[in-house]
């Protein structure tokens, strides 16, 4: 079994868990900081506002010690003077202002005076003991700090005249509210991952299955099932474009493997007939009991050996075909003159040729080239003995070599009885016979002969094309390069 | 037994119309389909040996084109022994089958088994009067003793027994017993008969004058 990290379904699950985890977390968090920042500033407005209440409840109860410095003039008091009238010990207490900084029920407030020394000037019953004031400014008028030491929240002021105060707050259920905030943002942060992954492994599944389908599919065509295609859903998405590939190379495949399992039916089929004769033959003359003279004898030893040689001929054009097939040891080249391997071709043939009353006519100047003749004469042997057997009597077949520079062009022409427009695409084929007839299905006749001729020509570098017209000839042309490879 | 060979190699046919004439069959060729499916039309032959792969018309078709009017049976030869292509055969209505390259005895036999088939014996072994003939084997013996007899004449002698008590006409012997190659000297049956007679014994064959022989 495939560990689960190798499947891509598990990586596509990992990779989103993590950037989701990161995302809700990174939000959690702002939401979290950005309401405790909000509570915040709320807690510090409602100290400041306390810390007014304070010294404006502290001014009304000293007014007449006020007014009385400043000759009876109605005006706020500087800090300056609030902090004197600590010094001298003449203040008066507003009693019920004071009422508000007072218990230790939750969210009490309470306040605390020194002055330069540190020494304790005033401080509410509720404030702490340890109380920490600000340092005194260097020159500027007055320094303040909010701060938050443990469970208060403290408003801290001291002036350079010496005077330093302390406002602070119990902020016991503000942090607890804030905890709970916490542990909510958690909790519905966590169940939106929950949510995120369940989502995100449907998707990765979603996103899987064509690959699953893809795959279960190519694996059946590869356990042999050659014929099936991958579904295509025809929306030109990148699967689809892969099924498309795979597609077409199973085709291509299937094309080569169709190819080559007829090719190998037809060598068999091809096969078969004479070595039926063989069979027969040798089983009849095996048979005791039946008198028989030499001729009979004479005539079944012809019959099987034209049988093994026709036997003969196909095995060597096979195996001819398929070294030239693969490119495999190419043959020794030397310097020849393709006039005069088509000349032998032609004389090779001029029997025939006398005995059906067609005349052979070639102009074939001297066409040196580096080439392996051996194959260059099976090319024309072909060539010209289809032009010879094939043609009906009573005619002419003109073989003409010219060269350029650049390429040879050996035409054969013939007037024979052509090639009908269906066979002419197939005559190239391996095995295909334009008339189907085994009639005269001598040695020399294969089906392969065509076959083998273009193989070796293409793999000179050169073509063979052929143009015919019914019942009017054809003419083949073998184009080389000047060059020849092999 | 008349035989029509329609095969379009001709090694290939004259092998076997060699090997059926030496088994005592009478042989005609046809070297394609056209001229198969003429010579076959004349309804001369006890059996068709049918090459598929031919020029003109290909085994299928001369099948077809004999089939509703001729019953006679055929032996297809095919190079190809696929499935599908036995199936074809048996369908459109070859008897039986043979691939390449096949075993000319088991040929021969598969030939003799139609022929008794569709002639409504089956069983392979003939008494006559003391004689017994083993269509199978081609071999003909009295009280377990072997009598020798050329292809021929034993041909003729199975014929009129699986004809028991008909006569039979020499013309009709003549068609079935000699293929179209042979001279057909007119005497030529009357020597196998009286052949026939010196080893069997005179009365097994009797002669009606102007009408053929026959085995009572």
């Amino acid at each position: 079994m495939k560990r689960p990290f190798q499947s891509i379904r598990w990586r596509i699950q990992v990779w989103h868990g993590l950037i989701l985890f990161i995302a809700i977390a990174a939000f959690c968090m702002t939401a979290y900081q950005l309401a405790w920042l909000n509570q915040s500033r709320r807690i510090d407005r409602e100290i400041q506002r306390h810390e007014r209440q304070l010294f404006k409840s502290l001014i009304e109860a000293n007014e007449s010690y006020f007014s009385e410095r400043n000759n009876g003039n109605k005006r706020i008091p500087f800090p300056e003077e609030l902090y004197q009238i600590f010094e001298t010990g003449k203040i008066q207490l507003p009693e019920e202002a004071l009422n508000e900084f007072s218990g230790n029920a939750s969210g009490y407030y309470y306040f605390a005076f020194a002055n330069a020394d540190g020494e304790l000037l005033l401080k509410s019953e509720n404030a702490p003991d340890q109380l920490s004031f600000l340092p005194l400014p260097d020159e500027v008028g007055m320094q303040e700090e909010f701060r938050t030491h443990g469970n208060l929240r403290e408003s801290a002021h001291s002036f350079n005249f010496g005077f330093r105060i302390i406002i602070g707050h119990d902020i016991q259920s503000e942090l607890e509210e804030k905890h709970r905030f916490g542990w909510s943002l958690g909790a519905s942060g966590s169940g939106l991952w929950l949510i995120g992954l369940l989502g995100g492994w449907w998707l990765a599944g979603k996103a899987i299955r064509p690959i699953q389908f893809i795959s279960q599919t190519a694996t059946r065509i590869a356990e042999g099932n050659l014929n099936e295609r991958i579904n295509t859903a025809g929306t030109d998405s990148e699967l689809d474009q892969l099924s498309h590939v795979l597609n077409h190379s199973f085709d291509r495949l299937n094309a080569i493997l169709e190819q080559q399992r007829q090719f190998t039916a037809d060598a068999s089929h091809e096969l078969r007939t004479p070595l039926t004769i063989l069979l027969s033959e040798s089983q009849r003359m095996r048979k005791r009991g039946i008198m028989r003279n030499a001729e009979d004898y004479q005539e079944s030893f012809e019959l099987c050996h034209d049988a093994a040689t026709r036997m003969r001929h196909l095995v060597e054009s096979l195996l001819l075909l398929a070294r030239q097939d693969d490119g495999y040891a190419p043959l020794a080249t030397v310097d020849c003159d393709l006039a005069t391997i088509i000349q032998k071709s032609i004389k090779l043939h001029q029997a025939l040729a006398e005995t059906k009353a067609v005349k052979l006519q070639a102009e074939l100047p001297n066409c040196p080239l580096t080439a392996n003749p051996d194959l260059l004469a099976i090319v024309f042997n072909n060539l010209v003995g289809n032009a010879v057997q094939h043609h009906q009597g009573n005619g002419l077949v003109q073989i003409k070599l010219t060269h350029s520079p650049n390429a040879i062009i050996v035409n054969i022409s013939d007037d024979g009885p052509g090639i009908s427009t269906e066979a002419l695409p197939r005559i190239f084929d391996r095995f295909y016979r334009a008339d189907l007839s085994r009639s005269d299905a001598h040695a020399g006749h294969s089906g392969l002969g065509l076959a083998l001729a273009q193989t070796i020509i293409r793999n000179m570098g050169g073509k063979i094309e052929v143009s015919s017209k019914l019942s009017q000839g054809s003419t083949f042309t073998a184009t080389l390069p000047t060059s020849s490879k092999t | 037994m008349r035989i029509l060979v329609i095969e379009d190699d001709p090694g290939l046919r004259r092998s076997l119309s060699a090997t059926l004439k030496e088994e005592g069959f009478a042989v005609d060729q046809a070297a394609d389909g056209e001229e198969g499916l003429f010579k076959a039309s004349e309804g001369l032959y006890d059996a068709l040996v049918l090459d598929v792969m031919m020029p003109k018309l290909d085994g299928w078709q001369v099948l077809e084109q004999l089939r509703p009017q001729h019953t006679v049976p055929v032996l297809m030869l095919t190079a190809r022994d696929s499935v599908p292509d036995r199936i074809k055969g048996l369908n459109t209505g070859a008897d039986d089958y043979l691939t390449k390259p096949f075993d000319s005895d088991e040929l021969v036999a598969r030939l003799r088994a139609l022929i008794r088939r569709t002639s409504g014996k089956t069983q392979s072994q003939i008494e006559i009067n003391g004689l017994l003939i083993d269509t199978a084997r081609r071999s003909l013996s009295k009280d377990d003793q072997e009598i020798e007899l050329t292809a021929r004449e034993y041909s003729l002698f199975e014929y009129l027994a699986l004809h028991r008590g008909e006569v039979v006409s020499r013309s009709l012997l003549y068609e079935r017993l000699f293929d179209e190659n042979d001279n057909s000297l007119s005497n030529l049956l009357d020597v196998h008969v009286s052949n026939l007679r010196k080893k069997l014994g005179a009365n097994i064959i009797t002669t009606r004058r102007g009408h053929g022989y026959c085995i009572e």
